[in-house]
C-alpha cells in the first residue's frame, strides 16, 4: 500500500516549485483587489481634480481645467499660515506630552507588585479607548461650559472665576491634547507594556547582584530595551500626526474657536465637503499628503542613522 | 467545500444588497393615492419650515392643492439646521439624484447656489415656462421689473420662484416693561441710557430672586453669524456690519472707523457683563430659554415671534411684558436700522430640476399656489378648519391662535401646510393676525420712522464672481474672528485696525471695486 | 550585611507608595466623567441646572430623562443601524482581509511581490488627501445614501492586511505541505488548515474593525442623509454635539433648559452602557493583537 501511495502521481503539481493551485490564490486576491482600485486607487487618481474647476454636475471630462491656481488661491490666502501653523502645533503638543504619557503610564503599571490591581488599573485606563469620540467629546466640552462644567464649579469652589474654556484661542491646543491623553493612554500603553514583560529577568537579577538601586536599574536596563519600541511606535505615528486625529478636532471646535482648532484636514472637511468646493479642497488635502510624506520620509531617514534595527523599511 | 463556501457568500452579499438597497427605493416611493392614475407625480425635497413632525399626506390643503392641479407630490423634508441642510444639499447635487423641485436657500447667501448651478443645467430656466403657461406668476414675476430683476440670475435666466413677503419690518429691539419699572426707568433713546439701563438690570435684581444671575441683554446668533441680531448696535455709531452705500459709493462696514466705535461699544457692555456672556457660544434657542426662566430684559429680535412671546411666557413669568422701542442712537443722532425683510425672500422659493418630467404642469402647480385660491391655502389653510371668513377677510380660528397642542401660531400654521418655504405669496392679512398688536404696533412704527434702504442686490459677472468667492470669504472670516476677539477683549477695539491692513492685504481695496462696478452698472439700468 | 540595603528598601517602598498612589488618581479621574455622566442622567433637572450635581446623583431622581430616551425612535433606528454595520461590516472586513492575506503569505506565490507593493503603496496617501475625491468616487458609483456604502468603501485597511499576512507566515510550512500533498486545494488549505489556527489573530484583528466601525461617525455622516440609515454616533452627535452651534432640534418652551441636558446624558449611558460592559472581557484580545503586531515577516 505505501509504495503504492509513494508512487501514485502528483497530478496538481504541474511546474517545479509552484503552487498547484495558483489559480485559487488569483481568485481570493479579487474581492480585495476590486476593493483597492476602486476605492483606494481612483479616488488617489481622483486627485487630478485639484487641476480643474470640478462641478459634481458638470462631471469630471467636461469640468474646466484650472491648472495650479488652486494651489496659489490656498498658499496665498489667510488659511495656509494658520492651518498649517496650527495642525504642527497640536502635532507637537501630541509629541511632546501625548506620546510619552503611555510610556510613562507602563512603567507604573509595571512596576505595581499585585497582578490583580495591576489588571485593574489597567483595566480601568483602558475605557475610555471604548468609549466613541461623540460622547468624549461631549462630555469634555459640557464638563468645560463656563456656567454648569464641573471643571469651573471646581475653580469657583476655590474662589476663582469661571473660565469659558472653549472659547479661549489659546487653549484649545490644551485641551485636545488633553483629552488625547485621556483617550489614548491606557490603550498606547499596552504595547509598551507588552515591551517591558518581553525583557529578560535575568538582566534584573543581575542588576541586583551588582548592587543596583530602582533608579539604576530603570535607566541602564528598562529604558534602553524600551527604545526600539519607542523609536517604532513614533515612527508609526509620526505620519498620522498631520491628520491630526481629525475626527475628533472637528468635534471639539467651534466658531469661535476656529482660529487655533482648524487643521489641515478640518479645513478640507469645511471647505470640500460643507462648502462644494471639491476642487480647492483636494489642493488642500494633496498639501497635507506631501507634509505628511516629508514627515515619514524624514524621520525615517533620521531613525534609519541612529538606530539600524527601527527603521521601518 | 468550495461550493458552500462561495454559496455562503453569495447568499451574506446578496443578503447585504437587499438591505442595503431596501432604504433607499422606500425613500423614493412617492406616496399613492386611490385613484393615482391621471395625477402627475412630482417629487419635492424642502427645508422645513419649522421643526416639527409633517406628514404632507393628511395635509388638507395640500390634498386641495393636488386635487385643483391633477398632481401627486411628495414631500421631502430636510431640516433648517443649517450644516445640516447644506450638507445634505450638497450630497444630494452631487449624487445626481434629484427630485423633480427642490426648495433650498441659502443662509443669508439666499439663492446664488441655486443661480449658480442652475446655470450648469441643474435647475431649468422659468422665464418661457411662466409666459406661456402661468398667469399669475407672469403677473407678479415677470410684470414686476424689481422682482423680476431681484430674481433674475447673472445669466440672465430666472431659476426659481420666490416666496414674497407682505411686510418688511422683521426684526427690532424689545425690552421688559415690567423690568424697567422695577427699576424705575425708562425705555433707553441713547447708547448711553441703554447702557444704564443694563446696568439698572444687573444689580437690581429685577427677577425678584435674591440671586445676581440676571442677563440683561441677548442677541440671538444665526448659524454661525453671531452679529446676525448684535449687529444692530452699530447703527447707532452709523456704522455697518456688512456691505453699505454711503452717497453712491459702496463701502465695507467693518473697514470703517465708526465700526470700531462699535466694538469698543459692545466689548464695554460685554466686559461688564451685559450682554451674554455665552453670545458666541450659547446652545438652543436663549431667546425661548432665557426669556422663560425670567432672566433676561433687553434683545434684538424678529418682531412677531418675540411679541408672540409675551403670551406664552406670560403664563409662567408674572407680569411678563416685552415692548419695542427705537434703535437707541449713539455717535449718530437720527435713529435707524437697516434690517428688513426683503420682499423676494431671501429664505424661501423653490425650482424646477433638471429630472422633472413634467414642467408645464409643474409651473401650473406652482402658478396656482400664486393664484388667489393657492394664496388663501398657503397661508390659511382650509377653511373651517384653521380659519373662517368674517367680512370677506379670513381670520384664524382657535386651532391656530391658541393651539390645543401648544404649539405656537408659526408651527400650528406650518402644521395646517401654510407659511411653507417654498414660493408662496404671503398674506398681509396674515401678518396682521400673526403679529399680535404689541409686534404689529412695533412693525408699523418701525416701517414708518425707522426702516432706511439696505444694501441692494447686485449681480455680478463669472470673472467676479471667482474673485468674490476667493477673497470675501477670508475677509469675513477676518471680520468675525476679530470682532468677536474685541468684543470679549482680546484686542483692543482700537486694534482691529490691523485687521483692515490685513484685509487690504488680502484684497479688499479690488473687492470694493467690484462691487462699486456692479452697483454703478444697476444704478445705470435705472 | 543586614543594612545597606536597608534606605533602599525605604525608598523602594516610598516610590512604590508614590506610584500607587498616582495610579489610583489617574483611575479615579479617567473614571470621574462617566461617573458624573451615570449620576446626572437620573438627578432632577433643576439639580442639574443649579449645578448641584457633582459627584453623585441628586435628588428627587428622575428617570424623564430615560423616558425621553427610550421613546425617541432616532436613537433606537441608529443603535440597529449601528449593529448591522458593525456586525456585517466586519465580517466583510474580515473575509477581504483573510482573502488578501492568505496568498500573500504563500512563499512561492508569483503575485507576492506585486501585491505587497500594490497595498502598502496605498499607505502612503493620507486620509485627508483622500477625503473629497473617495466622496466623489462613492458618490460616481450612485453610492451615497446607500448602507452599501459604508460596507464596502472601507473594506479593508493595508494595515491589517500586512498583520494578517505577516502572522500567516508564522504558521510552520510542513502543515501547509502535508495538506498539499494530500491533493488538497487551496481553499480547503486556508479553511481547514490555516483559519482554523488563526483563532487569535482572527479575534483582534476582528475588534480593531469592530471597534472602529462601532465608534465611528465620520463618514457615515458625510454619505448618509437619510435618517433611517444613520448608526448611532451620528445621532448622538446631532443630539450632543451639533445641538451647541446654536440650534436646537425640538426644543419647546417647557423642555427647553430643563431636561434637554438631561437626555443628553441618558443618550450617552445607553449608548455607551454595552462597550463599558463589555470591553473588560475583550481587553486581553487587545493585548495578545500588540503582539501580533510584533512579529514582522
Amino acid at each position: 500500500m505505501r509504495i503504492a501511495e509513494a508512487t501514485k502521481p502528483y497530478p496538481r503539481l504541474r511546474r517545479k516549485g509552484r503552487y498547484a493551485d495558483e489559480r485559487a490564490l488569483w481568485i481570493m486576491l479579487i474581492p480585495v483587489v476590486a476593493y483597492f482600485v476602486f476605492f483606494r486607487y481612483l479616488p488617489m487618481a481622483g486627485v487630478a481634480i485639484a487641476l480643474k474647476k470640478f462641478s459634481p454636475f458638470l462631471g469630471f471630462s467636461d469640468s474646466p481645467w484650472n491648472g495650479l491656481e488652486y494651489f496659489r488661491q490656498f498658499f496665498a490666502s489667510i488659511y495656509f499660515p494658520r492651518v498649517l501653523r496650527n495642525t504642527l502645533v497640536i502635532g507637537a503638543y501630541y509629541l511632546l506630552f501625548a506620546f510619552p504619557a503611555p510610556v510613562a503610564l507602563a512603567l507604573m503599571l509595571n512596576s505595581v507588585a499585585s497582578p490583580p490591581m495591576k489588571r485593574t488599573f489597567q483595566t480601568i485606563t483602558l475605557l475610555p479607548h471604548f468609549v466613541s469620540f461623540v460622547v468624549i467629546a461631549g462630555l469634555a466640552v459640557n464638563m468645560l461650559s463656563p456656567r454648569t462644567g464641573v471643571v469651573n464649579l471646581v475653580i469657583q469652589a476655590l474662589g476663582g472665576e469661571s473660565v469659558f474654556f472653549m472659547q479661549k484661542q489659546e487653549y484649545f491646543k490644551g485641551i485636545y491634547t488633553a483629552i488625547r491623553i485621556f483617550k489614548e493612554t491606557g490603550y498606547e500603553a499596552i504595547v509598551y507594556l507588552a515591551a517591558l514583560s518581553a525583557i529578560d529577568p535575568t538582566l534584573y537579577e543581575a542588576a541586583e547582584v551588582d548592587g543596583a538601586g530602582r533608579m539604576r536599574k530603570l535607566v541602564s536596563i528598562t529604558l534602553p530595551s524600551l527604545i526600539p519600541t519607542i523609536v517604532l511606535m513614533f515612527l508609526v505615528r509620526i505620519g498620522n500626526i498631520v491628520s491630526v486625529s481629525f475626527e475628533e478636532v472637528l468635534l471639539l471646535q467651534n466658531d469661535v474657536i476656529l482660529e487655533t482648532s482648524e487643521v489641515i484636514s478640518t479645513y478640507v472637511y469645511r471647505r470640500g465637503l460643507i462648502g462644494a468646493d471639491y476642487s480647492y479642497a483636494t489642493a488642500v488635502g494633496l498639501f497635507e499628503t506631501v507634509v505628511a510624506l516629508a514627515l515619514v520620509i524624514g524621520s525615517n531617514a533620521i531613525a534609519r542613522r541612529f538606530r539600524d534595527a527601527a527603521s521601518l523599511w | 467545500m468550495k461550493k458552500q463556501v462561495l454559496l455562503m457568500a453569495a447568499a451574506l452579499l446578496a443578503a447585504s444588497f437587499t438591505f442595503a438597497e431596501g432604504g433607499k427605493e422606500n425613500a423614493a416611493a412617492p406616496s399613492s393615492k386611490p385613484g393615482a392614475k391621471g395625477l402627475v407625480p412630482l417629487s419635492v425635497w424642502s427645508v422645513m419650515a419649522a421643526e416639527i413632525p409633517l406628514t404632507p399626506d393628511t395635509i388638507d390643503a395640500w390634498n386641495m392643492i393636488e386635487q385643483k392641479t391633477n398632481t401627486d407630490i411628495s414631500w421631502k423634508f430636510v431640516s433648517t439646521l443649517s450644516e445640516v441642510k447644506d450638507q445634505q444639499f450638497n450630497l444630494m447635487m452631487a449624487s445626481g439624484d434629484l427630485p423633480d423641485i427642490i426648495a433650498y436657500y441659502e443662509g443669508s447667501g439666499g439663492h446664488k447656489t441655486i443661480e449658480k448651478l442652475g446655470s450648469e443645467g441643474a435647475f431649468i430656466p422659468l422665464e418661457d415656462l411662466i409666459a406661456k403657461n402661468a398667469p399669475n406668476l407672469k403677473k407678479v414675476i415677470l410684470d414686476d421689473p424689481a422682482i423680476r430683476t431681484a430674481v433674475t440670475a447673472p445669466d440672465g435666466h430666472i431659476y426659481y420662484v420666490p416666496m414674497l413677503s407682505a411686510l418688511n419690518a422683521a426684526r427690532g429691539w424689545f425690552i421688559r416693561a415690567d423690568w424697567l419699572e422695577k427699576v424705575g426707568l425708562k425705555a433707553p433713546a441713547t447708547t448711553d441710557e441703554l447702557y444704564k439701563v443694563l446696568v439698572a438690570f444687573r444689580d437690581g435684581d429685577p427677577n425678584g430672586n435674591g440671586l445676581k444671575d440676571e442677563i440683561p441683554m441677548i442677541a440671538r446668533r444665526r448659524g454661525d453669524d453671531w452679529i446676525y441680531n448684535l449687529g444692530a448696535l452699530a447703527y447707532a455709531f452709523d456704522a455697518d456690519p456688512d456691505w453699505v452705500l454711503r452717497n453712491g459709493k459702496v463701502s465695507f462696514g467693518p473697514a470703517e472707523s465708526q465700526y470700531r466705535d462699535f466694538l469698543a461699544y459692545i466689548s464695554k457692555l460685554y466686559r461688564e457683563k451685559l450682554i451674554d456672556q455665552e453670545i458666541l457660544t450659547r446652545k438652543g434657542n436663549p431667546r425661548d430659554e432665557l426669556l422663560s426662566l425670567n432672566m433676561t430684559g433687553v434683545l434684538h429680535d424678529w418682531f412677531a415671534s418675540t411679541a408672540d412671546l409675551n403670551g406664552k411666557v406670560g403664563k409662567t413669568v408674572p407680569g411678563f411684558r416685552l415692548m419695542h422701542f427705537a434703535p437707541p442712537t449713539g455717535t449718530y443722532k437720527t435713529p435707524f436700522t437697516r434690517i428688513q425683510q426683503t420682499k423676494v425672500r431671501a429664505d424661501g422659493g423653490w425650482s424646477i430640476t433638471v429630472k422633472d418630467k413634467n414642467p408645464v404642469e409643474t409651473i401650473k402647480m406652482m402658478d396656482y399656489v400664486y393664484s388667489p385660491e393657492g394664496i388663501i391655502l398657503t397661508n390659511f389653510g382650509v377653511e373651517g378648519k384653521t380659519y373662517v371668513l368674517k367680512d370677506g377677510k379670513p381670520v384664524y380660528t382657535e386651532a391656530i391662535t391658541k393651539n390645543p397642542a401648544g404649539l405656537g401660531m408659526h408651527e400650528s400654521l406650518v402644521t395646517a401646510g401654510a407659511q411653507w418655504k417654498i414660493g408662496m405669496i404671503q398674506s398681509i392679512e396674515y401678518e396682521k393676525q400673526f403679529a399680535n398688536a404689541a409686534a404689529t404696533a412695533a412693525r408699523l412704527e418701525y416701517m414708518d420712522k425707522y426702516i432706511v434702504d439696505e444694501f441692494p442686490l447686485l449681480s455680478f459677472t463669472a470673472g467676479e464672481a471667482e474673485i468674490i468667492k476667493d477673497k470675501y470669504s477670508q475677509i469675513r472670516t477676518l471680520t468675525t474672528e476679530m470682532s468677536a476677539r474685541a468684543m470679549v477683549g482680546a484686542i483692543a477695539p482700537a486694534d482691529f485696525e490691523k485687521t483692515v491692513q490685513e484685509m487690504k492685504k488680502v484684497g479688499l481695496d479690488d473687492l470694493v471695486k467690484i462691487y462699486q462696478a456692479a452697483y454703478d452698472r444697476k444704478a445705470a439700468k435705472k | 550585611m543586614p543594612h545597606p540595603s536597608g534606605k533602599r528598601i525605604d525608598a523602594g517602598i516610598a516610590a512604590d507608595l508614590l506610584i500607587n498612589t498616582l495610579l489610583v488618581v489617574i483611575c479615579a479621574a479617567m473614571l470621574y466623567p462617566f461617573v458624573y455622566v451615570l449620576a446626572a442622567s437620573i438627578s432632577s433637572p433643576e439639580a442639574i441646572r443649579e449645578n448641584r450635581v457633582i459627584l453623585g446623583p441628586v435628588g428627587p431622581l428622575s428617570s424623564e430623562a430615560y423616558r425621553l430616551v427610550f421613546n425617541d425612535a432616532r436613537i433606537w433606528v441608529g443603535y440597529a443601524n449601528t449593529i448591522f454595520y458593525a456586525v456585517v461590516g466586519t465580517a466583510i472586513n474580515l473575509a477581504v482581509t483573510v482573502l488578501a492575506a492568505y496568498p500573500m503569505s504563500r512563499k512561492k506565490f508569483r503575485g507576492r511581490k506585486f501585491m505587497n507593493v500594490f497595498v502598502s503603496m496605498t499607505m502612503f496617501i493620507s486620509a485627508t488627501g483622500m477625503m473629497i475625491p473617495l466622496f466623489l468616487v462613492v458618490k460616481s458609483f450612485g453610492l451615497l445614501d446607500t448602507r452599501l456604502s459604508l460596507l464596502i468603501v472601507f473594506a479593508a485597511f493595508p494595515f491589517f492586511i500586512i498583520l494578517m499576512r505577516s502572522f500567516l507566515e508564522t504558521i510552520p510550512e510542513e502543515l501547509f505541505e502535508a495538506a498539499r500533498i494530500d491533493g488538497a486545494s487551496e481553499w480547503t488549505i486556508l479553511f481547514r488548515v490555516a483559519l482554523p489556527v488563526s483563532g487569535a489573530a482572527l479575534a483582534t484583528i476582528g475588534l480593531y474593525y469592530l471597534i472602529n466601525r462601532w465608534n465611528g461617525y465620520f463618514w457615515a455622516m458625510v454619505f448618509i442623509s437619510d435618517p433611517d440609515k444613520l448608526p448611532l454616533q451620528v445621532v448622538l452627535r446631532q443630539l450632543i454635539v451639533a445641538a451647541r452651534m446654536g440650534e436646537e432640534l425640538d426644543m419647546s418652551i417647557e423642555r427647553a433648559g430643563t431636561t434637554a441636558e438631561a437626555v443628553k446624558y441618558a443618550a450617552i449611558v445607553v449608548s455607551t452602557a454595552p462597550i463599558a460592559a463589555v470591553y473588560p472581557f475583550l481587553q486581553k484580545y487587545f493585548v495578545k493583537g500588540v503582539t501580533l503586531g510584533s512579529v514582522k515577516g
